[in-house]
């Protein structure tokens, strides 16, 4: 069965997640294998809530949740 | 990267002398010397004899960064192997190690990497340097220093446009400051870069330099990219573009590609190395309207690169415009401007989209 590219999935798909409360990116990445392609969705604190609304996988892409914190601009003060 | 695994073979006989010689020294050191733990005791040749026959073997293990002769808790004779703490995945590998080898038990010994201790030159990115600057160096707009702070961050590259130099960095490093608020000023076209920043200048611009003019192009909140650019004060700058312990780049670019590996050369954290962990990112970030400042507006980019940031290792505060390079020793091509992130990942526009943004180019062999 063919399958999109990733990244045109990811196009489709970026502001649904990012709508999601507590959601603050999404990426193309890879598994811990570091070969096989997926979706990572960056949260600031990983929850149950997240988990559930969060997908498992996106057109046959899985998707990994990753607890990142809020990504902020680097300047020093 | 090549001449790698030979230099960790060193590094292995180097442990086995040494723990081999501590033995002898500190558990034994009153005994006759034919009885104490050294190389010249038979049972410690005997078990020294079998960790050189195994030793090219576990060091072509991934994580393994070297073996030596030790003893275990019971006192008994047993072959040490030395596990990266920091390594791709250390309790796995420490598992494919076994507990015995040719008779000989296996211990496995968890440590952070090990490092040439000879101390080298210290390169300062927050000093003062005498012009022309290098890059990678401590920066800021003259004026950003509000509400009982004062801030700053990285000098990061040097592109041109036209023929003419600019100083490149982010938006939220020379111009972000949008509102009177508690300066009385807003970051305005013509106002002085200095090196240091003023964080690195004990929040006085006298003791800082300027290097540099801005020339206001607000990337931000509209554009895709937290870019900036200030035209170089004839003579301050190296012409050449050199940053700090990168040295000159190249001209060229490179798109990030997934596992690639990078690295910087930044105020804070200074030259570190990293690798691309993920790319087409869709990523919100919240931005200040002066130095620590209110919240302005929270910009969504699309189509940027993430950095491996584990522990802010590789950004942290203080870093954001340095420019993120192919890891290669000699003039190596820029892959992002780096700008945010957490103690986990880190953030860069392409920087294709960057030099798109001025239609410039990096300046570079």
């Amino acid at each position: 069965m063919a399958q999109r590219d990733i990244t045109a999935v990811l196009k489709d798909h970026d502001k649904e997640l990012l709508a999601i409360p507590g959601v603050v990116g999404v990426y193309v990445g890879l598994l811990p294998d570091d070969k096989t392609p997926c979706l990572k969705v960056m949260v600031v604190q990983e929850a149950a809530d997240l988990r559930r609304r969060i997908p498992k996988t996106i057109e046959g892409y899985p998707v990994l949740i990753e607890e990142t914190g809020v990504i902020r601009p680097l300047k020093k003060n | 990267m090549k001449q790698y695994p030979s230099m960790r073979k060193v590094l292995g006989i180097l442990i086995t002398v040494v723990a081999a010689s501590l033995l002898g020294v500190s558990a034994f050191g009153a005994e006759l010397p034919e009885q104490a733990l050294s190389h010249a005791n038979p049972r410690v040749q005997e078990v020294m004899a079998v960790q050189e026959a195994v030793t090219p073997d576990l060091m072509s293990m991934q994580d393994v960064l070297g073996t030596a002769v030790g003893q275990d808790d019971s006192g008994e004779l047993t072959i040490v192997v030395y596990v990266n703490m920091e390594g791709k995945n250390p309790a796995a590998s420490a598992r494919t190690i076994p507990r015995r080898l040719h008779g000989k038990n296996v211990t496995v010994e968890f440590t952070e990497p090990f490092r040439a201790l000879r101390r080298l030159p210290a390169v300062s990115h927050t000093a003062k340097q005498t012009p022309p600057i290098q890059l990678g160096t401590s920066g800021g707009w003259r004026y950003d220093l509000a509400n009982g702070y004062c801030c700053g961050g990285t000098l990061g590259s040097l592109i041109q446009i036209n023929g003419v130099q600019y100083i490149l960095s982010n938006y939220h490093v020379f111009e972000s400051d949008i509102v009177s608020g508690g300066n009385n000023r807003v970051a305005t076209t013509g106002d002085p870069i200095i090196q240091p920043g003023l964080i690195d200048a004990g929040c006085s611009a006298g003791n800082g330099q300027n290097v540099a003019t801005l020339v206001k192009s607000s990337s931000l909140p509209d554009s895709n990219v937290d870019a900036s650019l200030s035209q170089v004060v004839s003579g301050m700058v190296r012409s050449d573009g050199a940053i700090l312990e990168i040295g000159t780049i190249s001209s060229r670019t490179v798109a990030a590609a997934l596992t690639q590996a990078v690295k910087k050369s930044g105020r804070t954290t200074r030259l570190t190395r990293s690798k691309i962990s993920g790319l087409n990112a869709t990523v919100s970030v919240t931005y200040a309207d002066e130095c620590a400042g209110k919240a302005a507006f929270t910009k969504t980019f699309t189509g940027q690169i993430m950095i491996s940031n584990r522990g802010s290792k590789f950004l942290a505060g203080g870093d954001s415009g340095s420019l993120m390079v192919e890891d290669v020793a000699t003039n190596p091509r820029a892959v992002g401007l780096l700008f945010a992130g957490s103690s986990s990942l880190a953030v860069a526009n392409p920087i294709d989209d960057v030099l798109d943004f001025f239609g410039a180019a990096m300046v570079g062999n």
